[in-house]
This record gives C-alpha cells, structure tokens and sequence, in this order.
C-alpha cells in the first residue's frame, strides 16, 4: 500500500502531527527520517517520547529508511513518513522510494529564505529541489493542518504544469 | 455531538481552545468560561445556561475544570448533578481537550470522560534519558 502521507515538516514531530493528521490518517507508524535526530541518542529518545505508545514509531537515517521501505515494510503497515526538508525527499526518491504526493506542512523562517505561504519558507536550493520532484510528476501540496484548504506549491512557485 | 465546556481560573480555557485551533484546525463544540472575579450564584447561572444550550448539547457535554476543589469544580459537580448529559473533569490541559475533540464521536460520554482522563494523565510525562516517557 502507498505512504499514507509523506510530509516534509521542519518541526519534525509535532502536534499537528500526533494528533491533527494522525486523527484524519490513522497511519500505524510515523517514521521520522533524519540523520541528525537518529544519530543522537537524546533526541532520538525525545521524538520516540514525542507518539504515545498505542503507535509505532521509527526514528531512522536516511540509508536506514530507504532499507526499511524497501523491505516490504509498506506491505504490511500504513505509515505516515516524515523528513525536515525537500532535498531528503529528492535523496529519497532517486533511491526508489515510491513517492507520488508531498504534503508540505512547515518550513520555518530560517535567514535567507522567501514566503511563500504564513507557514512555508524556501531558499534556492529548496526551489529546485521541489522542481526536482515536480519534474518526476509528484504533487506538492502546501497544508499545515488538515482542514486547511491545500495551496499548490507547483503553482506558487511558478513551474510550467507537467 | 458533544460540547466540552473549558471552566478555568482565569483565561486558560480560551488559550487552551487557541492552542487546539492551532493543532487540529477546528474548535467547534469547545466552550470557555472564566470565573476570574464572579460570585458562585453567577458561575453556577453562566454554567448552566452553557450546559443546556441549545438541542444539540443533550448528545452530552463534558465539563473540563481547571482545578479540582477549586470554586468552578465546586459549581460544576453541584450542577452536574442535575443532569444526566454532564460529567465534570479536573486539572484540564491541553491532551485533555485534544483528547475530547479526537474521540468524541467514536466513544459514549461515560466512556468519552474516562478516555479523556486517561490521555491528560499520560501527557503527563518526566522524560529520562533511559527510559523515554
């Protein structure tokens, strides 16, 4: 079965995530894919802490997640995937991870980088990383929470429609 | 569907319904009373009006106060007491009413109250390096 939702999400794992998606999703696992949350102890234990115990949960470096979906886990488990940033999902995709639809639901304001929704912010690298997935015919959707109306990022961004 | 009525010392129930905008995307059913400055009478008066709001609310309505023996609690077990769609909860916080929100359709209210209990103690959590939550 397909990623019930993949999400790029800066905050990582959050309320919007635990509780806003999960309760509209109701995905079996949340895999966080970050090498810098899997490789620290601490912060690994804080975002296992982060989903209450009647749901999985994986925090996993980026080789780490490429074997697990690759190991028939998708099979078997309805798993919500999430990563900090567009250029993981490109690393994700160009190793056979099978994408088709992005929700983009927090780029923070980081110095150097442009609005382009209250809750979406890209530099250059962003934009063309998101041209990359774009280009491969996966759907950018911009949407913090679930009720909120989704906002085309393709469009926002001004790419040529696939 | 059922209401929640936030009865809380002070502006805590409006930030807590904010907080729950913020998450979920919707307040609906969620309700705030502060009794900063208000005499029992006028609790108990403003309450009750809450509680037997309109048609919908007899689906049930769980009044979630901030603290237990505290003069909103005192109101809202004495006025619970008279109807058979209330339940009063104490110490709300903000897994409480997430809590509430997520699950109201799916549970009875007698159910509902106990599961909302049971998530705002487990948001309760001294995190250690060992051993997680």
């Amino acid at each position: 079965m397909p990623l019930v939702q993949v999400r790029i999400d800066d905050r990582l794992i959050h309320g919007q995530v635990v509780v806003g998606w999960r309760h509209v999703l109701d995905p079996q696992r949340i895999m966080l894919c970050s090498d810098e949350v899997a490789n620290s102890d601490w912060q690994k234990t804080i975002y296992m802490s982060a989903v209450t115990s009647d749901i999985a949960a994986s925090v996993l470096t980026l080789q780490e997640t490429i074997a697990e979906l690759g190991s028939g886990l998708l099979e078997r488990e309805r798993i919500l995937l999430l990563v900090d940033s567009p250029k993981r999902l490109v690393q994700l995709v160009e190793a056979g991870v099978p994408i088709s639809e992005v929700n983009v639901g927090g780029m923070h304001f980081r110095a150097g980088k442009n609005q382009i929704t209250p809750f979406i912010f890209v530099d250059e690298e962003d934009v063309s990383n998101f041209r990359i997935l774009h280009d491969k015919g996966i759907k950018l959707e911009g949407r913090d929470v679930p009720t909120r109306t989704p906002i085309d990022i393709a469009r926002a961004l001004r790419f040529e429609p696939i | 569907m059922k209401h929640a009525i936030l009865l809380t010392h002070g502006p805590i129930g409006e930030a807590l319904i904010e907080a729950v905008r913020g998450i979920m995307g919707f307040d609906e059913g969620l309700h705030a009373l502060a009794v900063t400055d208000m005499s029992i009478t006028e609790i108990a008066s403003r309450l009750s009006a809450l509680v037997s709001g309109p048609d919908e609310r007899q689906d049930g309505v769980l009044i979630m106060a901030s603290l237990r023996g505290g003069s909103c609690w005192n109101v809202a077990v004495s006025i619970a007491s008279d109807y058979k769609h209330v339940r009063v909860l104490s110490g709300v916080n903000l897994p409480m009413v997430l809590s509430f929100i997520t699950k109201r359709e799916s549970l009875s209210l007698e159910a509902l109250a106990a599961e909302v209990q049971h998530d705002g103690a487990r948001g309760i959590c001294l995190l250690s390096q060992d051993k997680g939550c």
